[in-house]
């Protein structure tokens, strides 16, 4: 009795059954269409990430000048800062799209939910790394209970629990839906965390800590970071947009368009 | 529904004493480990006593966090409470009130006995017990999230810390400061004050969480 | 239209597990009085069947209806009273069969059926009323499960394997108890693998790997 499974669930509507400001939502929460658009911008995305991370690079190590305080040392935040920015902002793109795969139920965007997981993992252990590292010139150790790195330290257990809690459940949808409950409820403690750490930290305030956010950055310091930082969205939307895709075709294995991508 | 609901959990701790009181052991125990490990000083233990006695407290919250819904979940009862109630809302609630009381509350009485054994003086005893007063709440309030994602698994304990700790870090960070801070000789109210809000913001926000994480898992 | 109006019916009913369908498009209406055995082999489906005709279980699509023909009949204000037997007995371990019955009587408010002692007479456990139900044997612990269907005049019971760990004489006090419940107009929905429909009124069987639009004879 095993019927035939279409998508007609969550397929594109027909025109004027939605208002055609909307049209484009419907769109991407059509698992088929969400693929063919992954497919297409996924690799190009990751080219040009490529390219781009190149130039910021290379413009980072010999064209940007030292810095007066730390020399060369300082270089590092030319993927320090981008993956820490990036680190926070997959998290409310993780969150962003629970909550549209709860309110409106579609599976698409639960996909990018899950997706964006191990990514924003992957920039919080890139930012310790590379915060760590970076300290040791700096403050003469590997770690100090700086407010940032602590937050940050925090962010990697929010995505560790997340991931944990998506391996842990063997039905998907409940593993998707309960992961969208949890990242929702760490989107509303991630400010709180953020400023009882950074108050703790004020409260215990024992090395004074170097303070990168001055108003002056030199541009020609400025400009690479930039490149990098687009360069970092770059790569981890291509990331994203294939992890996305595997995602879609194991969910929807058992759909016609599917068969068609296999079976080419 | 609510008070029917923490009858039975009443009478179910009264059948099964033995059990109930096991976080209020544990609390004790692991607060008299610490001495144990790095120092029997007077001086030192009153340095280190609001973050052990605040610790030792999570963990016990954590224990019994762990059966909060998962009994009721494997005997079938959450689904004859889901039919009459219709939300699970309430059902969360009354769990949760449940849990606070069979185990942040005897925590808060038995924390007096540890802040003797950990020399803390007397003048600070009242920020300690308003600080857990506040703070266990909101413990359990955030705590039944976690247990009712994971209520579905057989073997939640470890992922049920993974998941909850995290969490738990901002009343940690206050309720520890509340007493150093009193023991210190300085104001304490800016820390309770913090804690009585995190506490609201869980009582508006958690059961509404946990009740849909309950939902999730139960279809 | 049948003589015997439908208070409950099912319209295109499809439900799936870990996204695979169990059954789709399933539709059948059940009346005043009317008995229906679900049939199918392990893993067809039945108790998602049953657990969300209960509400529990969410349906893929397809609609419930309580008294169709009204208005709102898809409204969950509409819902009959439903009693629901599964696999899991409800009860407590650590609490009496008494104290168990009594707490299902205070989260049900006010009921109009028996008094929980009676409800246990019924099925032949009042002796072990003051037991603890983990001191209680699975044959008895399901007889304790199955009086809770006598606490209220409910509309429908939803039965998931009721019989299992029955010996004889508890599947006749069921039966006597299922056909009291059926001769005052109540509906009942079950899955058994053993035949306990002898003596039952306007039974009927749903196969759910054949099916095809059950109305039930009246």
């Amino acid at each position: 009795m095993i019927s035939h499974y279409t998508e007609s669930k969550n397929h594109t509507p027909t025109p004027g059954q939605a208002r055609s400001s909307w049209v484009w939502f419907h769109r991407f929460g059509s698992s088929s269409y969400f693929y063919r658009f992954a497919t297409l911008w996924g690799p190009r995305a990751g080219w040009c990430a490529l390219v781009l991370m190149v130039i910021g690079i290379y413009m980072g190590l010999f064209v940007a000048p030292p810095d007066y305080q730390m020399g060369n040392s300082y270089r590092i935040i030319f993927i320090h800062v981008p993956s820490a920015w990036m680190s926070l902002s997959t998290y409310l793109l993780m969150a962003a799209s629970a909550a549209i795969g709860l309110i409106w139920k579609m599976k698409v965007s639960f996909c990018v939910s899950r997706a964006c997981a191990p990514i924003g993992a992957a920039f919080t252990f890139c930012a310790l790394i590379t915060g760590s590292l970076w300290g040791k010139p700096t403050w003469g150790t590997y770690w100090i209970w700086d407010a940032r790195l602590t937050s940050e330290l925090v962010l990697l257990f929010l995505y560790m629990g997340y991931m944990a809690l998506d391996k842990a459940i063997s039905d998907r949808n409940t593993a998707s839906q309960a992961t969208a409950v949890l990242s929702l409820v760490g989107l509303v403690n991630i400010p709180i965390i953020h400023y009882s750490v950074e108050w703790w930290n004020t409260l215990h305030q024992g090395s004074t800590v170097f303070r990168m956010d001055g108003p002056s950055i030199d541009a020609r310091m400025l400009v690479p970071l930039l490149i990098t930082t687009v360069a970092m969205n770059l790569y981890f939307i291509s990331v994203l947009l294939n992890r996305v895709r595997c995602e879609l075709l194991d969910l929807e294995r058992r759909t016609q368009w599917v068969r068609e991508v296999v079976n080419g | 529904m609510l008070t029917a609901i923490i009858t039975r959990d009443l009478k179910c701790v009264s059948h099964n004493l033995s059990s109930a009181i096991q976080p209020i052991g544990f609390f004790i125990l692991i607060t008299s480990l610490f001495p144990l490990a790095i120092t029997p000083d007077t001086e030192t233990l009153k340095i280190i006593a609001p973050g052990v006695i605040w610790i030792s407290a999570l963990l016990a919250t954590l224990l019994a966090l762990d059966t909060l819904f998962k009994e009721d979940f494997i005997d079938g009862t959450m689904d004859q409470m889901f039919i009459v109630a219709e939300s699970l809302y309430v059902i969360a609630l009354a769990r949760i009130i449940s849990h606070w009381l069979f185990s942040g509350l005897p925590l808060i009485v038995m924390s007096l006995i540890i802040a003797v054994m950990l020399h803390v003086p007397a003048h600070a005893i009242d920020a300690l017990m308003v600080s857990l007063l506040l703070g266990t709440p909101t413990l359990s309030m955030v705590g039944s999230i976690g247990a009712a994602l994971t209520v579905g698994l057989r073997y939640s304990g470890v992922l049920l810390t993974l998941i909850t700790l995290p969490l738990y870090i901002p009343v940690l960070i206050f309720g520890a400061s509340c007493i150093s801070a009193d023991l210190a000789g300085l104001p304490w109210t800016g820390q309770a004050y913090l804690m009585g809000a995190m506490l609201v913001l869980s009582i508006t926000l958690a059961p509404f969480a946990t009740a849909a994480a309950l939902r999730i898992n139960m279809s | 239209m049948h003589a015997n109006q439908a208070l409950l019916s099912v319209e295109d009913l499809t439900c799936e597990r870990s996204d695979a369908p169990l059954f789709s498009n399933l539709s059948f209406s059940l009346g005043k009085s009317q008995s229906l055995r679900i049939l199918g082999p392990n893993g067809s489906g039945k108790t998602t069947l049953i657990r969300t005709l209960a509400g529990i279980h969410k349906p893929a699509s397809g609609h419930i209806r309580w008294h169709p023909g009204q208005e709102n009949s898809d409204n969950f204000a509409n819902k009959p009273k439903i009693a629901y037997v599964g696999h899991k007995t409800s009860l407590r371990a650590e609490l009496t069969a008494l104290e168990n019955l009594e707490f299902y009587v205070r989260i049900n408010g006010c009921l109009s059926g028996l008094s929980p002692n009676e409800c246990l007479e019924k099925l032949n456990v009042a002796h072990c009323s003051k037991l603890p139900c983990m001191r209680l044997s699975a044959g008895q612990r399901q007889r304790v499960a199955l009086s809770r269907l006598a606490l209220d005049q409910y509309d429908l019971w939803l039965l998931d394997e009721p019989a299992t760990a029955l010996d004889d004489q508890g599947i006749d006090l069921l039966l006597d108890l299922a056909r009291c419940h059926l001769n005052v107009g109540g509906m009942v929905i079950y899955c058994s693998h053993q035949s306990i429909h002898s003596g039952l009124q306007h039974y009927a069987e749903l196969d759910l790997l054949n099916f095809k639009d059950e109305h039930l004879p009246c």
